[in-house]
C-alpha cells in the first residue's frame, strides 16, 4: 500500500493542489516521476525553485519578467504611444503569440469584482493612469475578457480613462472564427451586430 | 443519471481547473443550485454567452455524484444594459451576494426569484449615471426582500411596549419617530430613554419608509424623493438587513469605497 509510504502521499497531494489535476493523475505523475533518474529529478526540483526566485513583475507594465524591466519593454522597436490592458500576464503571451499587435501591454493582475471586493487601488490602475501621463499615450486597448465582469472593469477604465483625452478601444467580440450562426446564442449574435464594421 | 430542469438567474461564476466553470444560479423550483459547466470557457463552447452573469436561462441539469453538471442552457432574456456602467453592476452585485447568502438550496421561492428578476430588469432598463434610481431601486430590493423573509420592521406600535405610537399627541412624533435597529422597529416616548442607537427618521422618510413595503416599484422610481432621502433610507435599511439577516455584505462596502473616490 502507497498509503504508508509517507514521501509518496505528500508528493501526491501537492500535484493535487495543480489546476485540471485530480487523484489519478496526481497518483500517475509520482509513479511516473518515481522511474526517472536522480539527475532528472533534481532537474526538474531546479527548473521549479528557479523559475519561482528568478520571475518577477515588470516594473512598468507588471508583466511577467526575470529582469527589472520586461523584454517588451525593452524592445526598441516597440510603439510606446498605445498600451494594451489585459487582464493578467498569461493573456500578453497569448496575444503575442497572435503577432499582429506592436505596442505596449498594462497588465491590472484581475478584474473589479464588488463581490469579491477587488477594487481600483488593488489592481495596477492608478499604475496605469500615471503611466498613460507619463509616456503622453495616444490610444489604450481595452482587452480583458467579454464578459460581465469583463465589461464592467472596461466601462469602468472607459470612464476614467476619456477624461485624460486618451483614445479608449476595445478588442472586437462576436462570432468566433469558424463558428456556426445557427448554434450562437443571443448574447453572441447581439454583440456581433452591434460591434459589426463596414467593409 | 437524473436529470432536472430549472428557470434561473445566473449570480455567478467562477473557473474550475482548465476550462470549466462553476455556475452559482438561483433558481424558481429548486432555490439555489451550483452546478459544473464543461468546457464553458472555451471560446467555441456552446455555453458561450448563455451563462453569463444575470442572464435568465432555461437549464437542464444532470445531477452528479459530487457536483451537478449543466448539460443545458437557452437564454430567455440577458441584461446587456448591467455591463455598461459599473455602478449598475455593484447594484445588481450586491443583489446577488445577498441572494447567494441568505437562500439556500432546495428551498426555492417564488417570491425571492420575481423580486431579483424584477430588480435586475429595472436596474438594466437605466440610463448610465442614474445613481439614485439605482439606489431607489436598491431600497425597493432591501424592502422587499426583508418582507418576504419576514423581517419588516415594525412602525405603528413601539417594539418594545407595544404602545401606540402616533396615538401620542407630542409634538417629536408628528415630526416623525426614533427607530431602533436592534429592536425592529419605531420606538415610543417612554421607551426611548433606555435605548441606545437610536436613528431619528424625519416625516418625509418615515412616509416613504412605512409605504415602501407594500409600494410598486414604478412608484418608488417615479416617487420624488431626494438624493439625500435615498442615501438616508439606503442606509438605514442596509444596516437593518445586515443586523437582522446576521451577514456581511461586502459589496455594499465596496459601492461606498468607490462612491468615495468620486469616480462616478
Ligand atoms: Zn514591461
Ligand atoms: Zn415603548
Amino acid at each position: 500500500m502507497t498509503a504508508q509510504i509517507k514521501s509518496i502521499e505528500n508528493l501526491i497531494n501537492e500535484f493535487r493542489k495543480l489546476p485540471g489535476i485530480g487523484p489519478k493523475s496526481a497518483r500517475r505523475i509520482v509513479f511516473y516521476l518515481l522511474k526517472q533518474s536522480e539527475k532528472d529529478i533534481s532537474e526538474f526540483a531546479d527548473a521549479l525553485v528557479d523559475m519561482k526566485l528568478k520571475v518577477k513583475f515588470c516594473k512598468n507594465c507588471y508583466n511577467l519578467s526575470e529582469e527589472d524591466e520586461c523584454l517588451v519593454c525593452k524592445d526598441g522597436s516597440r510603439s510606446i504611444d498605445i498600451i494594451c490592458i489585459v487582464e493578467k500576464a498569461s493573456d500578453v503571451l497569448v496575444i503575442e503569440g497572435a503577432g499582429e499587435y506592436k505596442g505596449l501591454y498594462h497588465v491590472l493582475g484581475g478584474l473589479l469584482s464588488p463581490i469579491e471586493n477587488i477594487g481600483p487601488d488593488e489592481l495596477k490602475i492608478p499604475q496605469l493612469l500615471a503611466r498613460i501621463n507619463k509616456l503622453n499615450t495616444a490610444e489604450v486597448i481595452i482587452a480583458v475578457n467579454p464578459t460581465v465582469e469583463g465589461d464592467s472593469t472596461a466601462t469602468y477604465l472607459n470612464k476614467i480613462l476619456k477624461s485624460s483625452g486618451v483614445k479608449v478601444t476595445k478588442l472586437a467580440s462576436g462570432l468566433p472564427v469558424g463558428g456556426d450562426i445557427e448554434y450562437a446564442d443571443q448574447v453572441t449574435i447581439g454583440r456581433a451586430i452591434s460591434g459589426r464594421r463596414e467593409m | 443519471m437524473a436529470t432536472y430542469k430549472a428557470k434561473s438567474i445566473v449570480l455567478k461564476s467562477y473557473r474550475l481547473g482548465e476550462s470549466d466553470k462553476i455556475i452559482r444560479l438561483l433558481s424558481m423550483e429548486h432555490g439555489i443550485i451550483s452546478a459544473v459547466a464543461k468546457g464553458a470557457c472555451n471560446f467555441k463552447s456552446r455555453f458561450s454567452g448563455r451563462l453569463e452573469l444575470f442572464n435568465i436561462i432555461d437549464c437542464e441539469i444532470s445531477t452528479g455524484r459530487n457536483l451537478d453538471v449543466i448539460s443545458q442552457a437557452e437564454i430567455i432574456e440577458v441584461f446587456r444594459g448591467i455591463s455598461s456602467d459599473f455602478f449598475k453592476f455593484n447594484i445588481s452585485q450586491i443583489i446577488s451576494e445577498i441572494t447567494l447568502k441568505t437562500q439556500s438550496e432546495g428551498a426555492p421561492s417564488t417570491n425571492i426569484f420575481r423580486l431579483l428578476y424584477v430588480a435586475l430588469r429595472e436596474i438594466n432598463k437605466c440610463c448610465p449615471d442614474a445613481n439614485i434610481t439605482l439606489k431607489k431601486i436598491l431600497v425597493f430590493f432591501l424592502a422587499k426582500f426583508l418582507k418576504i423573509m419576514g423581517y419588516v420592521p415594525l412602525f405603528d406600535s413601539c417594539s418594545i411596549c407595544g404602545r401606540n405610537i402616533f396615538a401620542q399627541e407630542t409634538v417629536p412624533d408628528q415630526k416623525g419617530f426614533m427607530f431602533s435597529i436592534k429592536y425592529g422597529g419605531a420606538i415610543c416616548h417612554e421607551c426611548r430613554k433606555n435605548v441606545e442607537g437610536l436613528l431619528f427618521i424625519d416625516k418625509t422618510c418615515a412616509e416613504i419608509l412605512i409605504s415602501l413595503f407594500s409600494a410598486k416599484i414604478e412608484n418608488i422610481i417615479s416617487s420624488n424623493v431626494t438624493e439625500k432621502n435615498t442615501d438616508n433610507l439606503l442606509n438605514i435599511l442596509e444596516n437593518y438587513f445586515i443586523h437582522h439577516m446576521d451577514i456581511r455584505i461586502d459589496s455594499f462596502d465596496y459601492l461606498k469605497k468607490i462612491e468615495k473616490i468620486q469616480l462616478y
